[in-house]
């Protein structure tokens, strides 16, 4: 990968890497440290694949695991409120901004990552599978559950 | 023709209204310095991988000039006279020690 090609990478991926990491993680504070790293992360690897599509899926799984560090990290250290507020988003409900947030955060880490890849990235099985690292004969149950879990919150 | 399942089609909504929300404003830097960034750190990354088995390697040769050292101190001991042995073994042993405590010293720092 050059430097010409990083620059059209990022722009295409960019925003979406950062919805799923401000979604998931469920807390602004830390967002675009952790963008930042896996765009780090991903330059550094020794071989980058030449398909874009493919690049987008390790940089998936890059920021998984980075999100997956935060949360351990934050178990050993003081205990913080999911589902904060967003300052500076523009929106015209901010209420229901906030309602939807604190929905989602009071899903599993993994229950959101594994919601936001399937509905939002349309990533198959196993897809995330390989982002979450965890088996694809798992990701079918595991996904029922998060649906159910957040179909029961919705209801 | 199937009818989705209304709980799926409910998370699915629910999802596609969920991600069209707004987020804050972003504080990434440019694509070019992050490019940059990137860069510095895989030359410092082939740096370290150069160096690396030299700093592996570091040990092993103070511990064959210490054992090199203590060899040649047993030899000159038994064949040189009673004071002249003493002044040997007290400038191989502060030799050796000076050696020790400088690498010690430089592997500090580098760390």
């Amino acid at each position: 990968m050059n430097e010409a090609s990083f620059q059209s990478f990022y722009a295409a991926t960019a925003g979406p890497l950062r919805a799923y990491v401000a979604r998931t993680l469920g807390d602004f504070s830390q967002v675009d440290d952790i963008v930042q790293e896996t765009y780090l992360r991903l330059l550094r690897t020794d071989t980058i694949p030449d398909d874009p599509v493919q690049v987008r899926k390790i940089a998936f799984r890059i920021a998984s695991n980075l999100m997956a560090d935060e949360w351990r990290r934050r178990k050993r250290t003081t205990p913080q409120a999911e589902g904060a507020d967003e300052p500076g988003a523009a929106g015209p409900d901010p209420a229901l901004r906030l309602d939807m947030t604190r929905v989602f955060g009071e899903l599993k880490p993994q229950q959101r990552q594994m919601l936001w890849l399937s509905y939002v990235e349309g990533a198959d099985h196993r897809e995330i599978a390989a982002a979450l690292g965890v088996r694809e004969g798992s990701v079918r149950v595991l996904l029922h559950r998060a649906r159910k879990k957040l179909a029961s919150f919705l209801k | 023709m199937t009818t989705e399942d209304p709980e799926l089609a409910l998370v699915r909504q629910w999802m596609e209204e969920f991600s069209a929300l707004p987020l804050p404003k972003s504080r990434l830097p440019e694509p070019q310095l992050l490019w940059w960034k990137a860069e510095l750190l895989r030359r410092w990354d082939d740096v370290r991988k150069a160096l690396a088995p030299i700093e592996r390697a570091e040990p092993i040769t103070v511990s064959f000039g210490v054992i090199g050292a203590l060899v040649l101190m047993l030899t000159l001991w038994q064949s040189a006279p009673g004071p002249t042995a003493t002044l040997i073994f007290a400038t191989v042993v502060g030799i050796a020690a000076l050696v020790g405590i400088g690498t010690m010293m430089v592997r500090q720092l580098r760390h």
